[in-house]
């Protein structure tokens, strides 16, 4: 999953995108209004962590904007301002969800799961497709309820796929899932993690469609 | 606590009773001398009515007999010449009134006192005495005034009721003002509820209102400080807390230094962030106690090597020419200033030098500390003294640098200047006074 950071403060901002990969996201980190509103028309991000207070202005400003413009991404507002009548101010301007700093990292990580699964239409936070089993918060794949040790990217790349089954998406959708701004993406990175969940998984775990990307099947 | 009420009504009845008395006085003594007047006016008519009756000589006194019931209060004799009684009223006393020879005289006869007039008829041979018994005439004075004094009386005592009621009246707006005030609580900042149309208290009225506009604005100042403060600190604690759990958790040595390294630096900041708070409120709440004439080299070296030190080996120096003069100032409050200062110049500096010059402009004297830093957008450089306002794209202050700069200097009566420097950076400038600074 790839997540925008917008954060002002590059200490925080430089944790996020670290714990963030800890954990199998991929962040991206920006630090004005100006940045994130270039990246967040450029990428196709799943979730977007927004900072109110910016040195170029509000963050609900932006928010707002977002939101009129047609922007339906996930957005969590992070922020120091945590009083009742801040997160309201929030949450209505258009975020999904709203949380304090300094705040529990992996609360923090939980709700971004959250966030994205609402937004995809899922409400478990198993995905089950055929004999697989994908626990997204454990980040554990179980086959016939036995576990498969997965990478994090190839891990990355089955949820991207299994969160819409029977949607395609093409290899240039999953690299900018995977790989962060800063990441040397190899050519052929995307059909080598295929290659590997095929191997792993069983070759009708996931579909080539040709010319167009890849799907899971969807019974 | 004394009553205005009471006191403005002890006052008025005060000078009430005063006013009265006076009146008073002034009545008894004018009736009195009024009553007098009168009166020896009547002894001479009835002196001159008594001589020119008829009765003759002195002679045929038996006659005088039938004068005896003339007045009671009235006593008469008639004398001879010789000195021989010759008649009197029935109430007179034998022993003569007086001893004067004519007009008025008083005198003591058989314990009482008379006021008599005499009036010689030397034609007749006779001296007519007529007088008054002077315990009589007070008499008719002290009821004269005795009955002014009870009427007087009972209108004073209505007048203290009817005045301790107008006092009443007159005080309710400053009753109703008290009132007002008592039911507000600390955060209403809105105007008076007070019909306050009198002359005498819309004043302090407005003098209230204005206050309560100040006290709002200050706690409104404060309570934006307060969350500000806690916002600034928010922000490094949530880093700090984020580095920490990932450096638990990652696996990767490259990644627990990085995060390491981070959270040494953020304590740094963090910690310099609640210095400034604490100055700033430090600053804030006290006066300088220790103003005098102080050293600015001395002082310019102590808080160099300070800054310097903590900033550790990748801080970029400090080069000035030679500072020899003092500058009237608290030296906590300088040293508060050079620091601030300085630290935002390293901090800016660019690799660079930081340059501190000094020179004399007209009678007043200029010192800049300028960096080869990125200075401030023009735009920005009003904005920049607000506390908590960071220059854009900076993201290693806390804000407050220089309005604690700003608020040390103005008090101390030194200016404070910030301009971009020619060739790139800032430039801040102390502009002392002709009269605090001088040379040794």
């Amino acid at each position: 999953m790839r997540i925008l950071i917008v954060e002002d403060d590059l200490a925080l901002a430089d944790g996020l995108r670290s714990g963030l990969g800890l954990h199998g996201f991929t962040g991206d980190a920006v630090h004005t209004l100006g940045d994130a509103d270039l990246a967040a028309r450029d990428h196709p991000y799943e979730a977007i962590i927004l900072d109110i207070s910016l040195p170029d202005g509000s963050g609900l400003d932006l928010l707002r904007q977002w939101r009129n413009s047609g922007v339906t991404t996930p957005i969590l507002l992070l922020t120091a301002y945590d009083a009742t009548r801040d997160r309201i101010t929030g949450l209505d301007a258009g975020a999904d969800d709203y949380l304090g700093k300094p705040f529990d990292l992996d609360e923090l990580l939980a709700r971004l799961r959250a966030m994205v699964r609402r937004s995809t239409g899922q409400v478990t936070p198993i995905i089950t497709l055929g004999d697989l089993e994908i626990c997204e918060s454990h980040r554990e794949v179980r086959q016939n309820g036995t576990p498969v040790a997965l990478s994090r990217r190839e891990f990355a790349l089955l949820h991207a796929l299994a969160s819409r089954p029977g949607h395609v998406l093409s290899r240039g959708q999953l690299e900018e899932r995977l790989y962060g701004w800063q990441e040397e993406v190899a050519s052929n990175a995307v059909e080598v993690h295929v290659h590997n969940l095929r191997a792993k998984l069983g070759r009708d775990v996931i579909e080539t469609v040709r010319g167009a990307g890849y799907r899971v099947a969807t019974t | 606590m004394t009553s205005l009420r009471a006191r403005l009504f002890t006052l008025v009845a005060v000078m009430t009773v005063l006013v009265w008395t006076a009146a008073a006085g002034w009545t008894y003594f004018h009736t009195r001398s009024e009553v007098q007047r009168v009166l020896d006016r009547r002894l001479v008519e009835a002196a001159r009515m008594v001589s020119s009756l008829d009765l003759a000589s002195a002679n045929n006194a038996p006659n005088f007999r039938r004068l005896a019931e003339y007045d009671r209060q009235l006593s008469c004799q008639i004398w001879s010449l010789e000195g021989r009684l010759v008649g009197r009223s029935a109430s007179a006393p034998t022993t003569e009134l007086s001893d004067a020879k004519s007009g008025f005289s008083e005198k003591v006869v058989e314990g009482e006192r008379w006021r008599t007039y005499s009036l010689v008829n030397s034609r007749k041979g006779t001296r007519v005495l007529v007088g008054d018994n002077v315990s009589v005439r007070e008499k008719l004075v002290g009821d004269m005034m005795a009955g002014l004094l009870v009427p007087s009386s009972v209108a004073l005592a209505v007048l203290a009721a009817l005045l301790w009621l107008a006092i009443d009246r007159g005080l309710a707006p400053l009753q109703r003002l008290s009132h007002v005030l008592r039911a507000r609580g600390p955060d209403d900042a809105t105007p008076l509820d007070v019909d306050a149309s009198d002359t005498e208290l819309r004043p302090v009225v407005d003098a209230l209102e204005g206050l309560i506009g100040r006290i709002a604005s200050l706690r409104e100042t404060e309570r934006h400080f307060i969350a500000s403060a806690a916002h600034e600190l928010q922000t490094p604690l949530a880093g700090l807390r984020t580095h920490a759990q990932v450096a638990a958790r990652s696996q990767d040595d490259n990644v627990r230094a990085a995060s390491l390294a981070h959270i040494q630096r953020s304590v740094d900041r963090t910690a310099r962030l609640v210095r400034q708070l604490i100055e700033l409120a430090r600053e804030e709440a006290m006066e300088p106690d220790a103003v005098g004439w102080t050293s600015f080299g001395a002082a310019l070296r102590d808080v160099s090597e300070g800054v310097l030190e903590a900033q550790g080996p990748r801080a970029a120096g400090i080069a000035s020419s030679a500072i020899d003069f003092d500058v009237w100032i608290d030296p906590a409050s300088l040293a508060i200033a050079l620091r601030n200062l300085l630290e935002n110049a390293l901090f800016h500096a660019g690799g660079e030098q930081v340059i501190i010059e000094t020179e004399e402009r007209g009678t007043s004297l200029q010192i800049a500390i300028c960096d080869r830093g990125p200075g401030i957008d023009p735009a920005d450089i009003h904005r920049m003294r607000k506390r908590f306002v960071r220059g854009k794209g900076s993201n290693v202050g806390s804000g407050l640098g220089l309005s604690i700069v700003e608020l040390v200097l103005d008090r101390a009566g030194v200016a404070l200047e910030l301009v971009n420097r020619k060739g790139g950076g800032l430039c801040a400038r102390m502009v002392v006074p002709a009269d605090q600074w001088r040379r040794p």
